[in-house]
């Protein structure tokens, strides 16, 4: 957001959006596991219970 | 060793009917893998699952001066991706381990195109104890576009996006890559020349592939690039039907040529050499590579890969019936109105045709001995004239563990800076650079 | 105050040599820590996705280094003297800095070159660099190292510089840089594009670089001794390591309220005459222009007044001290004045006990003279005569003990507060047989270590003359070690000033600081301020009037 000029967006809006982005990209980084989890619980037919999906040790 | 979410992605793209051979990043793969393997570094060990049909996950814990860990999760939709990973125990070990890549001429990979459906691929990893994030989402848009996004995420270095565009015709590979790293832009593309060969050849049969691909270029925050052109061509050898791949590779920019040629001289060996020579420094190395491969006993009854062989077979298996049909169709293509010339040259080149079989079944002999042998270990060697090194791999099953130890002995340590003004290259002996066990379990 | 500009060192080649050797370790200290950081993560560039989350961890400054080897630098070549011009001094700035310049700095003609090998391929260097998982794998891009060699001729700096100097370390500021040279670059491609880097990085190095670097290595100088000795000094710096070592106490407060406020009074005087550059008391033929100041030149010139029998048969020391007439300040540098004072005791030359020319009531009044100098009130000189029947024993026993047993105690009350003043743990004043009461407040104290030498060394037994005069011959060696130490002698006159004002006003820990780097030699550490001398209230600075009695 820097290299736009002051004309453009104001000093405050732009820092708003740089808090914006970067909040955006924690939740991606810490939301992207989940997601994955999600899709392939959602997607299973017989919705598996959340332990077994998440433990990576061969479930019995 | 390929890790286990590797072996899930190129299981996806098996199953998709994606050709991983045919890009231009993997020209030089079979080489790469003989030559240039990796070395794990430090203690290493994975467990792996499937928990559905669709979801696999991955724990890790790495020992390397500090103990790292990562969790990896990966989601993919597509029929069969499941049932067709294997676990560690029952995984055949050619597909476990990066070995030689055997190159199907391009028309027997035309039916895996068929009955194609959209479907994609999530994985997620997360190290610990540094919260990077590694995400990557695969898209098969149409039978011959995948789209590729990778993402390096880190919330204390800068996170890194790649993006691959990919197009994939059989004959043409055509691949766009935008990376936000040094804002690299490049373009591969790769060129199948159909087996026109043959008419040169004394033999009709013709089971070789010639490719031409070239890469460009251009780091845009530096202004740096990058570019070079390939050539490989993958035969069998006629008298004994051994697969060897040659390639020719050459940077215009830095005028570095390097040729390799790779051959599978029996079932249970490997050799590969690799000439660099740089027309401007006069510079040149001599890399030379080969493994070994164990058997153990032979397997009864192969059921529980069943998949894996019918894959390979699939194509010779369906050709069978009507086999000298299928290979004329590649000369002459779209002949459709030719049923009548086909008869005759058929007729004409009857002795030829026994030869086609003939050479065929030599072929395809190797190909179901190097399927139905029973692999429990392979050794890897390789060394460089001009590093003065010396890399040894073991990779096997043990107890239904894969496990890979491997050490590369250098002249010189690696983690001293080379460019130390007063530092004694005098340094005979060689030292273990590294050292690396991993152990992988999956079920 | 002044300081010198060693030109002989930059006449010789071990200049240039010295340069190349310095720069090529500060360049490639430099580019050593700089690599450690990349050659590690380009050694574990495997395709493991653990090693390549360590990466990114270690990856922080991303610094790439283009560099394939070491930097070499083939050639220095500064065919004419450096100039050094100085426009302006300001000795008294203010109580933090000891001394503010304004110099000028130019040199000509100058040539440097530079090799090192360079990686032709970028991309190369980013790609290993990134992430593995992230990066795209490029065929045959290997690297590609190219020999580069750099050349910088016709150099010309001219520059306008501050030197701020303080209690702990130099400042210097470049003002007005003029720096023009021409390069030549091995690959012509790139050579337009270095030069214009190099012109632009020009500036930092100028305001940035070189200031810390002369700013760090200047503080190396106070604190931790001299670094680099050349190995011609070496004996010397080991003789005096000892010394230089341990810190000194020059002046305590404690002996700052012994001395009198007269005495304080000619101490600031005597400073600020040398703040002011106005050194009148060196001006030739005259003892003092300063009331009760001596300056450490005239010293014999005073020794030569005091009355004590040397002085009287001047013609007859032709071998032991120097013409006393030669001992000016414009000749110093062939004569040893500490070392020639030293050796001078109240004794007849053995050349006049030889030939018998003495007198013995010149001898008398003289020793009547030292007497009343020595003592003021007005008793009674007792004097034991020995009368000499026979000729054979006719060496006279001149100087008797009894009238200098009593002459010992005001001495040793004025050496008491000699010593206060004087700037040095001094030779202790050695209670000789023969002594001449030497009344100069404070001792000359060149060359404590050489000196101690033979003073200790003698203690002294009871003499006849003649046989002192024989141990002052035999103590000539010690002065002529003095000799090889002659070339540091005028530098400690002038380095003086500052001795003083650092021990008056600052406690410095070691001064070890000279105005210019060839100045700070190891073998002029022992040397201090050598003396001031006092008098009270006589002018005695011309030539006739006798040097006064000294007092309180």
């Amino acid at each position: 957001m820097a290299y736009l000029p002051s004309f453009i967006l104001s000093d405050e809006s732009k820092e708003r959006m740089t808090k914006i982005f970067s909040l955006s990209q924690t939740v991606a980084h810490y939301g992207w596991l989940p997601f994955v989890l999600y899709l392939g619980w959602a997607h299973t037919a017989n919705r598996p219970n959340l332990f077994s999906l998440l433990s990576p040790l061969p479930s019995v | 060793m390929i890790d286990y979410m590797q072996q899930v992605l190129r299981v996806f793209e098996t199953c998709t009917g994606w050709n991983r051979d045919n890009s231009y990043e993997n020209i030089t793969a079979t080489s790469e893998n003989l030559l240039n393997f990796s070395i794990p570094e430090g203690l290493k060990c994975q467990i792996s699952n499937s928990s559905t049909a669709h979801t696999f996950s991955t724990f890790e814990l790495s020992n390397n001066t500090v103990i790292n860990g990562s969790l990896a999760y990966l989601y993919c939709t597509g029929k069969g991706v499941g049932s067709s990973v294997s676990s560690s125990r029952t995984v055949q070990l050619q597909d476990a381990v990066e070995t030689y890549r055997q190159i199907r001429p391009l028309y027997q990979n035309r039916e895996a195109r068929k009955g194609f459906e959209p479907c994609a691929l999530w994985f997620g990893r997360m190290y610990y104890p540094s919260s990077t994030l590694e995400a990557m989402v695969v898209k098969r848009l149409s039978p011959e576009t995948q789209l590729v996004a990778k993402c390096l995420s880190s919330l204390a270095h800068t996170s890194v996006l790649t993006l691959y565009w990919q197009r994939d015709s059989g004959k043409n590979f055509q691949e766009w890559v935008v990376s936000s790293n040094e804002a690299l832009v490049g373009y591969r593309v790769l060129h199948n020349f159909v087996g026109s060969q043959s008419k040169l050849n004394t033999s009709l049969y013709n089971n070789s592939s010639l490719s031409l691909g070239a890469e460009l270029w251009f780091g845009l925050l530096n202004t740096s690039p990058a570019c070079s052109t390939t050539l490989r061509y993958c035969t069998h050898s006629a008298n004994t039907g051994k697969p060897l791949t040659l390639t020719l590779s050459w940077n215009p920019l830095f005028g570095h040529v390097s040729s390799t040629y790779s051959v599978k001289t029996s079932s249970n060996a490997t050799i590969s050499t690799k000439f660099d020579f740089n027309l401007y420094s006069i510079e040149s190395n001599l890399s030379f590579g080969c493994e070994l491969w164990r058997r153990g006993a032979s397997r009864a009854v192969p059921t529980e890969n069943a998949f894996v062989q019918d894959a390979v077979r699939a194509p010779s298996a369906q050709k069978r019936p009507t086999d000298t049909k299928d290979m004329f169709y590649h000369l002459m293509a779209g002949s459709s109105n030719s049923q009548k010339l086909l008869d005759d040259l058929n007729v004409t080149f009857a002795s030829s045709l026994h030869k086609i079989n003939r050479e065929r079944s030599i072929i395809q002999k190797f190909e179901k001995s190097l399927i139905d042998s029973n692999f429990t270990s392979v050794c890897r060697l390789s060394t460089s004239l001009r590093d003065k090194n010396l890399k040894v791999q073991w990779e096997g099953r043990y107890k239904g563990f894969l496990i890979s130890a491997g050490t590369e002995l250098a002249n010189t340590p690696l983690d001293l800076p080379a460019n130390m003004v007063d530092e004694p290259k005098t340094a005979s002996f060689f030292k273990p650079a590294k050292f690396g066990v991993q152990l992988q379990f999956s079920m | 105050m002044s300081f010198r500009f060693n030109k002989a060192t930059f006449e010789d080649n071990s200049f240039n040599e010295q340069i190349r050797e310095k720069l090529t370790h500060a360049l490639n200290a430099d580019s050593k820590s700089s690599t450690t950081g990349t050659q590690s993560n380009s050694a574990n560039s495997s395709n493991s996705a653990a090693t390549d989350e360590v990466k990114q961890e270690t990856k922080a400054p991303k610094k790439l280094d283009i560099l394939k080897s070491g930097i070499y630098v083939r050639k220095v070549n500064f065919p004419s003297i450096p100039q050094l011009e100085i426009l302006d001094l300001d000795v008294s700035a203010q109580s933090k800095s000891l001394l503010k310049g304004i110099c000028k700095i130019s040199c000509k003609n100058a040539m440097l070159e530079i090799t090192t090998e360079i990686e032709a391929n970028l991309l190369l260097l980013y790609t290993n660099n990134g992430p593995a998982f992230t990066t795209p794998r490029l065929i045959s891009n290997d690297s590609f190292t190219v020999p580069i060699t750099m050349t910088f001729s016709q150099i010309e700096l001219e520059a306008i510089t501050n030197i701020f100097v303080k209690n702990t370390s130099v400042g210097i500021s470049f003002n007005d840089v003029n720096l023009d040279f021409d390069f030549d670059c091995s690959i012509k491609l790139l050579q337009s594009s270095i030069e214009k880097r190099l012109k632009g990085s020009m500036e930092t190095v100028f305001k940035d670089v070189l200031p810390s670097v002369i700013f760090s290595m200047s503080q190396r100088w106070f604190t931790h001794g001299e670094p680099n000795a050349s190995p011609m000094d070496e004996n010397a710096s080991k003789q005096i390591s000892s010394h230089s070592n341990a810190p000194r106490t020059i002046l305590e407060d404690a002996d700052l309220e012994d001395l009198s406020p007269a005495t304080m009074l000619r101490l600031s005087t005597l400073v600020s005459s040398r703040q002011s550059l106005s050194l009148n008391p060196t001006a030739m033929n005259t003892l003092s222009a300063i009331p009760g100041c001596l300056e450490r030149q005239n010293l014999h010139r005073f020794n030569s007044r005091v009355p004590a029998l040397s002085n009287f048969y001047p013609t007859y020391y032709d071998n032991g001290v120097p013409d006393l007439k030669m001992l000016g300040r414009s000749t110093s540098h062939n004569t040893v004045l500490g070392g020639g004072y030293t050796q001078q005791h109240n004794a007849l030359p053995q050349r006049v006990l030889d030939e018998r020319s003495y007198d013995l009531k010149t001898i008398a009044s003289v020793q009547s003279r030292i007497y009343e100098r020595g003592s003021g009130d007005n008793t009674v000189l007792r004097r034991r005569k020995i009368k000499m029947g026979r000729s054979k024993k006719q060496q006279t026993p001149a100087p008797p003990s009894q009238p200098d047993s009593a002459l010992d105690e005001p001495k040793h009350r004025d050496i008491a507060t000699a010593e206060s003043v004087s700037l040095e743990p001094i030779a202790v004043p050695t209670p000789e047989l023969l002594h001449s009461p030497r009344l100069i407040s404070a001792m000359p104290s060149v060359e404590p270590l050489v000196e101690k030498r033979p003073v200790l060394g003698e203690i002294p037994p009871l003499q006849w003359p003649g046989q002192a005069a024989r141990s002052t011959t035999s103590a000539r060696p010690p002065a002529s070690k003095l000799n090889l130490l002659e070339e540091a002698h005028s530098l400690s006159r002038k380095r003086e000033l500052q001795k003083l004002r650092s021990s008056l006003y600052s406690p410095m820990r070691n001064n070890k600081f000279y105005v210019t780097r060839e100045m700070e030699r190891p073998i002029l550490e022992h040397k201090r301020l050598s003396f001031v001398g006092l008098a009270h209230g006589l002018k005695w600075g011309s030539e006739e009037v006798p040097p006064p009695p000294y007092g309180f």
